[in-house]
């Protein structure tokens, strides 16, 4: 049986008896994340060229207490996996492949050596080929692992990167070119494969360094010989950066590798010893351990950091180029999405900001009209539909659309475009509103003046601002058209009441007042020109104008509006300086476009519009330098072309004002809105609907739910106003606006923390066998609940992006802690821990704000 | 005493401008003797209870059909415009005031939709006033002065959200201070609890909001505990106490700071209020009112009021609404089940303040966007300024009809287009009775009403007092 080459040099010990691994009941804290294989987030992209790196150790986060270690030197890659044999003893296997592409292929390597405790030089090994493996990447952070070993092939998928560390300080490994003796010595990252050299192999540490503590798998043998593993977990010596002290650990018994359905239990976690490492520089250390059980007694070895002979290897840095913090990316994508995935939170990390954004516009579009129509099909054609599909397909595509970005800013859109289904329109039109948000959401990515004329020619819109089957004037009987699109299309989608400069600022006259944009004799005329607008259909008929006709068109709820001639007004148009001349022939799609047109390049536009898509994804009080910024995007991409939304999106999001961390007492940021309070908890915790349609309804009522309901304002001007400033407030003593304080009151706060209480104890949704339907999976904050710092942190990072401040997390952690974890329920009691966590956190106004 | 009337005036002029008495350093000594000669003053005349409550209808109820042309002409006059949006005569109850209209309304009548009914009662029963053409005026203004644009107009005319503001706070929107809220600031130390002071059951309001008093927020449930506050918390007995820490620490930001306060506002109040309403009548809604939302802000109204006592509220300002007004389209559909509620609801609150024994102490009036065009639009009516409102309570001289009403018809000078109405008396007069009767003194009128110097009179008579 041949040993393994290079990386698996970690043979050839000695081997002997000691005594049997002694369990030491002693359960540290962190205990449970000790037997979670504590692991990192590294990887890159899987579509880039270069070569890939996964260096770190990889888990199953269901399936705490096995893991995967990887390290790589280019495609290179030597994985350690730390298992169980059938009888639930530890068990390695070494697997020696070379990526391509996205899998890596190899056999399977256990062994026999030198018992740990009398290894002092080479452990012997004798390596047996145990099986084949193959780790496989299926996404972003996240790899899978096949393996047949004994008889057994299985696949263990959603192996995720665990992060054990505060996630700012994951260690980023790329492939350089470092050769020779002593290249990696000024390195103060220890992530990598140590062991004792050539002369003393057959035995190593996996490390993994993140910020102020290290985790390793020990990879030695049993007193029997047999290949098993211990794990280390240290910290950094504050008085020594390359001294590192902390508890041996071990596991016994596990679960046999090939029945693994859930965590390992608790009470197999025991600690067995302590260790120290003491780097002397980045390639050479010493490994120190005292093992009572094992009647080791203050042992040292040297080690080094393995290297493959005159290759290149990987470097690990806590820092990279365009790298940025979790903490930042978190904050970032609590504006650019409905909140962060952990995930999410990786993949901006690694991606950086720009690059993230590109990714998100290149995604297809998560629909709505899809999963109502097909929901709509299977119910008896005459029954009432209503908005039930629309209303779960809203809360599935904000939680789980891979789209993120544009679901944000489509959920944005429909608060400056509204059309609300607290209106008529619910009872009758099961398919209008969900095609209406789909449109919003293409628009999103698109160009101002394709969203105005879709917006405007949308029956949904028409019948919720009265210009569908808008008539023109009738000089007999004194009827006018219908003023109501014409007035809101300039004072709410486009232009609004005053002259603005590019920086939002108002323009003022002479006398230093205010220049109004348009005078009710604008709305009369630009009220003539949406006349003759109603359903789509086969033919124009006044039937049809009407909403009758035959045939009836079943689409034509989702289709444009169309121009019926007879109906449209060919008299005289002055508006806004544009002058349409008396026809004899209705020209009604030609003057809505000169009517939008003008309206598209009025330049209040950028200012006015954009203003607020900050104020809706960043903050309610933009300087005015942001606000100019963003105009100027709006009216110029850079390529002359006006209008371009992704250039807005990237403007706002990537401004400096934006992503300047705040600084105690700074007003940039705004109150974040009941409904993406819900949306970022299913987000965060990854809320699953059992039914798989997320069946949630609305959520209006202040007094029990939150308030607001997407796409159920009261009226066409939203749940609140862009310009509300909270009376008698220190927000609006400063002259700061606040929209979202508007529906923040007395009653609304209440409601909400009863509703999160709820929500976050025992999900939402409909209820069926006594179980809501939308259930969070809390299993990676469980595995932290045995240590109240590390659960209220990784919390933290996904909620407010680290915002709390440090006295607020005190008394969270204090709190977690008094919820003692008993023998008779411990699951609960963990379950109850993490449920505080999270219901304090979001509880906090350092959360309510969003800075 | 005259001397220490103007006085008085002056530290209250002081006291509103210096929002929470944050500071009034240099004017200290004088202003700080004055105030504790307004709460002197008050508490000797606090012995009586008066409440104040709006109604108001979101979205611009269309008055035309709401107070509508009765006698022949202008019936006529009023079909002829109005033509397919025109109530018929069959649907019309007639309103016999106690006192016939006279000078420019002179033989005119009025009626009311059937869907109003319940309203023509109390009108019956001579505690509904109707104020005829009531609209946002800075001075008066006539038609040529308005064209000629001669005289300060309202800003943002015709605008929903402006107007609304407007209508409740004499600035479009963005203002901070309504006149309630205003009011709320001169009547507050007549109350044990400051925080009942202004109250809406209907969300955010800038009417109810002053410089010093806080609008409270209830729901129509009533007040909201917050339930994590107290008892045991998903299995720790403490965290409770931690959770109202949290919850009402104000952090480094005015938005963290405003938000702690709020909550704080809300624990408050909800202790204070749920003890006293456990003990308050339940005032049942009527079924016609079982589903209607403005009933049930009314039945949470009514409970507070019957909780004065416990609450310690001598003066207090309440505000409810209603939406869906904004009959642009389908107006005869929509428009009469709204007014239903409307009639309904203001039935039941009043005939509540009677079996309360309280009627003459509690007055509720009704405030909507604007009014609408006369004119047809097809099968709705667009954005007007003047309106027609109505008073309802038992100090008020009802079965009459106050200010105005326009000529029936187009191209007159009591309207500026499509038979939007120029107001014949403003929104600051109409407030202005109110607050006197509620208590505002003469001389603090115009720190509720800025304009109300402008007019020639601030009281149109429609209250006891």
């Amino acid at each position: 049986m041949a040993t393994t080459t290079n990386a698996c040099d970690i043979a050839r010990s000695t081997a002997s008896n000691s005594a049997p691994f002694e369990k030491i009941r002693t359960l540290m804290r962190k205990a449970a994340a000790l037997c979670a294989f504590v692991l990192l987030a590294m990887t890159a992209l899987p579509a880039q060229a270069q070569a890939q790196d996964y260096v770190g150790f990889w888990w199953k986060p269901t399936e705490s207490g096995w893991g995967l270690t990887i390290q790589q030197q280019g495609n290179s890659t030597f994985g350690v996996w730390f298992t169980y044999d059938a009888q639930g003893a530890a068990i390695w296997h070494t697997l020696t492949c070379t990526f391509s592409g996205s899998t890596c292929a190899g056999d399977l390597y256990t062994g026999t050596g030198t018992p740990l405790a009398q290894i002092t030089g080479s452990a012997n090994l004798v390596a047996i080929k145990s099986g084949t493996g193959t780790i496989t990447v299926t996404g972003t952070n996240r790899l899978s692992l096949a393996y047949t070993v004994g008889g057994v092939t299985q696949t263990k998928t959603n192996l995720e990167p665990q992060n054990f560390g505060t996630a700012d300080q994951v260690p980023f490994c790329s492939l350089q070119s470092l050769t020779g003796a002593g290249a990696r010595a000024a390195l103060t990252n220890y992530t990598d494969h140590w062991w004792g050299g050539a002369a003393a192999s057959g035995w190593g540490v996996q490390i993994s360094h993140q910020g102020n503590q290290v985790f390793a798998g020990w990879y030695s043998y049993n007193p029997q010989g047999k290949a098993s593993w211990l794990t280390l977990q240290g910290t950094q010596d504050p008085n020594n950066a390359r001294r590192f002290t902390g508890s041996v650990y071990q596991v016994n018994p596990g679960i046999p590798f090939s029945t693994i359905n859930g965590p390992v239990a608790q009470s197999s976690i025991t600690t067995v010893g302590t260790f120290e490492f003491n780097f002397a520089d980045g390639e050479n250390g010493t490994f120190t351990y005292t093992l009572p059980g094992f009647s080791v007694v203050n042992r040292s070895l040297a080690i080094q950091r393995f290297a493959i002979a005159g290759g290149a290897v990987n470097v690990c840095s806590v820092s990279k180029a365009n790298a940025v913090s979790a903490n930042d990316a978190s904050r970032f994508l609590s504006q650019a999405t409905f909140g962060p995935r952990m995930s999410d939170i990786d993949a901006v990390s690694q991606s950086g900001y720009s690059a993230w954004i590109d990714g998100q516009f290149a995604k297809a579009q998560t629909l709505h009209l899809p999963p109502v129509t097909a929901y709509l099909n299977t119910l008896p054609i005459d029954s009432q539909k209503g908005q039930t599909a629309f209303q779960w397909s809203i809360w599935k595509n904000f939680a789980t659309g891979d789209d993120a970005l544009r679901q944000r800013v489509a959920f944005a859109l429909s608060e400056i475009y509204v059309v609300s289904l607290n209106s008529n329109i619910a009872f009758s039109y099961p398919r209008g509103p969900a095609n209406y948000l789909d449109m919003l959401g293409t628009n999103a990515f698109g160009n101002f003046r394709t969203l105005l004329e879709n917006v405007t020619y949308s029956p949904m819109m028409g019948l919720y601002l009265s210009h569908l089957k808008n008539q023109k004037e009738n000089a007999a009987t004194g009827a006018t058209p219908d003023e109501n699109y014409a007035r809101e299309v300039m004072q709410l989608l486009t232009i609004g009441l005053y002259e603005l400069n590019q920086d939002g600022s108002l323009k003022l006259d002479a006398q230093g007042k205010p220049i109004d944009t348009y005078n009710n004799a604008d709305v009369s005329a630009l009220a003539k020109v949406f006349t003759g607008l109603s359903w789509a259909g086969p033919d124009t008929s006044n039937n049809r104008f009407g909403g009758g006709g035959s045939p009836v068109d079943a689409n034509k709820e989702i289709k444009p509006m169309q121009a019926y001639s007879q109906y449209h007004s060919t008299s005289l148009k002055q508006f806004l300086g544009v002058t349409i001349p008396a026809t004899t022939v209705a020209n009604t799609n030609g003057e809505v476009g000169i009517a939008l047109d003008r309206l598209f390049n009025h330049p209040n536009v950028g200012p006015f519009i954009g203003k607020q898509l900050i104020q809706r994804l960043v903050s309610s009080n933009p300087s005015p330098a942001y606000v100019s910024r963003v105009a100027g995007v709006f009216n110029n991409n850079g390529s002359g072309v006006r209008g371009d939304m992704k250039a807005v999106i990237r403007a706002i999001l990537l401004d400096p004002e934006a992503r300047a961390t705040p600084t105690a007492g700074a007003t940039t940021g705004k109150v974040r809105e009941p409904i993406v309070r819900l949306v970022h908890w299913m987000r965060a915790f990854n809320a699953r609907s059992a039914d798989g349609k997320f069946l949630l309804g609305t959520t209006s009522d202040p007094a029990t739910q939150l308030a607001q309901s997407p796409m159920y304002s009261p009226s066409v001007f939203n749940f609140f106003r862009p310009g509300y400033i909270p009376p008698n407030s220190r927000v609006g003593g400063q002259g700061l606006a606040s929209p979202e304080m508007q529906i923040t009151n007395e009653t609304s706060i209440a409601g909400y923390l009863n509703y999160m209480r709820g929500v976050i104890n025992a999900g939402v949704g409909t209820r069926t066998g006594g179980v809501n339907d939308i259930q969070a999976d809390y299993t990676a904050e469980l595995a932290l609940s045995t240590n109240p710092g590390a659960l209220v942190d990784r919390v933290n990072l996904l909620l407010t992006g680290g915002n709390l401040s440090p006295g607020t997390r005190t008394l969270i952690v204090n709190a977690v802690s008094t919820i003692n974890i008993g023998t008779s329920n411990p699951n609960a009691d963990m379950r109850n821990r993490v449920n505080l966590a999270i219901l304090m956190t979001m509880a906090t106004p350092e959360y309510l704000f969003q800075n | 005493m005259k001397n220490f009337n103007k006085e008085t005036s002056q530290s209250r002029r002081a006291f509103l401008r210096t929002a929470s008495s944050l500071s009034i350093a240099g004017t200290a000594g004088p202003f700080a003797l004055n105030l504790a000669g307004i709460g002197a003053a008050a508490a000797q005349t606090a012995g009586d209870y008066r409440a104040l409550v709006c109604l108001f209808m979101y979205g611009a109820n269309d008055h035309n059909n709401t107070v509508i042309p009765y006698d022949p002409a202008s019936y006529a006059a009023y079909t002829g415009v109005r033509a397919n949006i025109a109530r018929t005569m069959a649907d019309l109850l007639p309103l016999t005031p106690t006192t016939a209209l006279t000078g420019p309304n002179a033989g005119r009548q009025f009626a009311l939709p059937k869907e109003m009914s319940a309203l023509k009662t109390i009108w019956d029963g001579g505690k509904m006033a109707i104020m005829a053409n009531v609209g946002p005026l800075i001075v008066p203004t006539t038609k040529a002065q308005y064209t000629n644009l001669s005289v300060p107009l309202p800003p943002k005319l015709f605008s929903h959200n402006d107007q609304q503001s407007v209508w409740q706070a004499s600035a479009p929107e963005g203002a901070k201070i309504g006149w309630g809220g205003r009011m709320g600031d001169l009547m507050v130390s007549q109350n044990a609890n400051s925080v009942f002071t202004c109250n809406s059951i209907s969300g955010s309001a800038v009417f109810v909001s002053g410089q010093a008093t806080v609008a409270y927020q209830l729901g129509t449930s009533g007040p909201t505990a917050i339930s994590s506050i107290t008892g045991s918390l998903f299995g720790s007995s403490t965290a409770s106490g931690t959770m109202t820490t949290l919850i009402t620490s104000g952090g480094n930001n005015v938005f963290t700071q405003d938000l702690a306060e709020t909550t704080q506002r809300s624990i408050d109040a909800n202790a204070k209020l749920s003890a006293a309403l456990a003990t308050a009548p339940d005032f049942p809604l009527p079924a016609e009112l079982a589903t209607s939302s403005v009933g049930a802000q009314l039945r949470v109204v009514a409970r507070m009021i019957a909780s004065r006592s416990q609450l310690g509220a001598k003066r207090q300002v309440f505000f409810v609404s209603l939406g869906g007004f904004d009959t642009h389209d389908d107006q005869l559909t929509t428009q009469p089940g709204l007014q239903a509620q409307i009639a309904n609801a203001l039935a039941y609150f009043y005939n509540t303040t009677v079996a309360m024994g309280i009627a003459d102490q509690v007055t509720a009036f009704t405030g909507s966007d604007f009014g609408r065009t006369l004119t047809s639009n097809g099968d709705g009516s667009d954005h007007g300024w003047g309106s027609h409102h109505f008073v309802v309570g038992g100090a008020v001289l009802g079965q009459r009809y106050y200010g105005t009403f326009p000529v029936m018809g187009l191209n007159n000078n009591d309207e500026v287009g499509s038979g939007r109405l120029l107001p014949t008396t403003s929104v600051d007069q109409f407030a202005a009775t109110l607050a006197r009767w509620f208590g505002v003194s003469a001389s603090d009128m115009s720190l509720v009403l800025p304009n109300i110097g402008n007019f020639s009179t601030s009281n149109l008579g429609f209250m006891n007092s």
